[in-house]
């Protein structure tokens, strides 16, 4: 207990420096001081404008992303138990995709792209609660099959399904749409639109996932270990799958489809810091978070004015982790 | 006079069109530690889950301490009756002692943490079964049997006082099955009851009170060990000649 708050603790400064970095960091050069001040009294300056409107709901919109992302991986390898799933594994961010490019090619912009790939993400979700219902749906855990290889594959194969729409999509789409789509496609915090709901969601699933704490860490250990213990495994699994994909749902809306922050940040944690869900979780949320705030610092930088879509960054820092972290546990077993 | 705390009237038991058990019936008491006898897929995996409430009743009707299965909240069943399966495989690094602990967890409420109390019982488990010191270990490093005992362990710490074991000695050596059932045994002893399949007749023999034996094919005969392990019942059920020796005033049991 004491140790979890620790780390909670030191993840919370790491956070916070983060978002402190990104504020200070941009095209106009501010002062640490000035920054505060701008934070707590804002003024009529530029300085205020600059920080208050933009780099601001940046940072917080990419915090609240990379804490839903890495909380959604964390969920999700619980439930299928495989430290290798992440939150877009069940195909949500292919359906959340079409959903978006659909609004994007009927000229819509703006607030309704997000409106658009929150749908498609749900919609994925609903496909995957029907064709898997005899897993999440059902009223008691049937006992002696581990479901997650058959809730996986439906999820792999539906991914695939989406994918293919989107490349048809995007063979269809106007030549002046693409530049957009792609960026949309790699992640991107350029066009974010608001950062609360996203912000919100990740507090609330935190707050929501948090009595379930012991169970989830029982339901690690499978489905039968779990039921034994008296954990409703059905009702938790069904927990786990809605609060994950809302998780990613937003996320997607928020920023587009950001990979492998969802894979790598639970299971460094997990590496360090050992495979409690009552620790992980929210230091997931923070480490996530923080995480995703530095890319998007870099991604807005590296080759400034130009700005890299953030899911490139994200896949570029996360290739060679998540290699180094496989060959580390092929060696452990 | 309490209720059995394990009940079972006309039990059948079906997979597609086979009958595995075809209405038996029998009642667990405090004191008896039941052998579930049978054939490899003669369906002891499936009797032991149905009875430990993992899968619905299909046809007859199953008491856990004189409330059918259908009644009890999973969580208060937790706290009577315990399971351990036959393969447990892990997905993620677990600490022995972390692994151990989560036997408590009917015990704990909703908002608690381990602590040292649950630490206390964890290290005494382990030492009942013969992994003192092992507490910090990694599950994945340790040996099958190794890890079987851990399982056994977790299991003595949820305190229940029905136990059911789905070939809880099959990986473990020779000193280490005696251990673990004469433990299993002392938890009878002491008011608890134990039910738990075996492939082993001999040790079936040695520590069992009673016995259920089943081929597999509808037929099942429940009750004292000694009424139920007879050569004639024995060599139907396996489908392979058994017969009892005395040796030095104990029954040996031999195939073939």
């Amino acid at each position: 207990m004491a140790r979890t708050l620790a780390v909670w603790l030191a993840l919370g400064a790491v956070a916070a420096a983060a978002l402190m970095i990104a504020l200070l960091t941009g095209s106009t050069r501010i002062a640490p001081g000035d920054v505060i001040a701008a934070l707590f009294q804002p003024d009529a300056s530029t300085t205020a404008e600059v920080v208050q409107r933009l780099r601001l709901p940046r940072a917080l919109a990419a915090f609240a992303t990379g804490g839903l992302l890495a909380l959604a991986g964390a969920l999700m390898q619980v439930l299928l138990r495989n430290p290798l799933a992440d939150p877009y594994v069940l195909g949500l961010s292919g359906g959340a995709a079409v959903g978006a490019l659909v609004v994007m090619l009927a000229g819509l912009g703006g607030a309704m792209i997000g409106a658009g790939a929150f749908g498609g993400a749900l919609t994925s979700m609903a496909i995957v609660f029907v064709l898997a219902s005899r897993d999440l749906a059902g009223r008691q855990a049937s006992g002696d099959a581990d479901v997650s290889p058959r809730l996986l594959l439906t999820g792999v194969v539906l991914a695939a399904g989406w994918s293919a729409l989107v490349t048809l999509l995007l063979t269809i789409a106007p030549e002046r749409e693409l530049r957009g789509i792609l960026f949309w496609l790699m992640g991107d915090f350029g066009g974010v639109v608001s950062y609360a709901p996203a912000l919100v969601a990740l507090v609330a699933a935190v707050a929501v996932l948090m009595p379930w704490g012991r169970a989830l860490n029982a339901m690690a250990r499978g489905p039968i270990v779990a039921q034994s213990l008296g954990v409703p495994v059905t009702a938790v699994r069904r927990l786990i799958f809605v609060v994950a994909s809302l998780a990613t749902a937003l996320a997607v809306t928020t920023a587009g489809t950001v990979g492998f922050i969802g894979l790598i940040v639970p299971h460094a944690l997990r590496l360090a810091f050992g495979n409690d869900q009552r620790m992980l979780l929210p230091a997931c949320a923070l480490a996530g978070g923080a995480l995703l705030v530095l890319a998007d610092t870099l991604a807005r930088t590296v080759i400034a004015p130009q700005q890299l879509p953030v899911g490139a960054v994200t896949a570029l820092l996360g290739v060679p982790a998540f290699i180094y972290l496989l060959l580390r546990a092929g060696r452990r077993r | 006079m309490t209720a059995p705390l394990l009940e079972v009237d006309a039990l059948t038991l079906t997979v597609g069109e086979r009958t595995l058990i075809d209405a038996v019936s029998f009642a667990v008491r405090g004191g008896e530690l039941w052998c579930v006898l049978g054939a490899n897929g003669a369906g002891k995996t499936l009797l032991l889950h149905t009875l430990a409430g993992l899968r619905p009743v299909q046809r007859g009707r199953v008491a856990l301490a004189g409330k059918p299965w259908a009644q009890w909240r999973l969580a208060d069943a937790a706290r009577v009756r315990s399971f351990l399966p036959q393969f447990a495989s892990e997905a993620f690094a677990l600490r022995v002692e972390d692994a151990v602990m989560l036997g408590r967890h009917p015990h704990l409420s909703r908002w608690a943490w381990e602590g040292d109390e649950e630490r206390r019982r964890a290290w005494a488990a382990l030492v009942e079964v013969g992994l003192a010191g092992f507490a910090a270990r990694d599950v994945d490093t340790l040996s099958g049997g190794e890890r079987q005992r851990v399982a056994i362990a977790t299991q003595f710490v949820q305190e229940a006082r029905l136990m059911l074991l789905d070939e809880p000695v099959a990986h473990l050596d020779l000193r280490h099955q005696a251990l673990v059932l004469e433990r299993l045994a002392e938890r009878a002893h002491g008011g608890g009851a134990v039910v738990l399949s075996l492939h082993d007749l001999n040790l079936a023999a040695r520590y069992a009170t009673h016995a259920l034996l089943f081929d597999g094919d509808g037929h099942a005969v429940a009750g004292p060990v000694d009424a139920v392990m007879t050569d004639a019942a024995l060599s139907a059920a396996f489908a392979c000649p058994v017969a009892r020796v005395p040796v030095d005033g104990r029954v040996l049991f031999v195939a073939g």
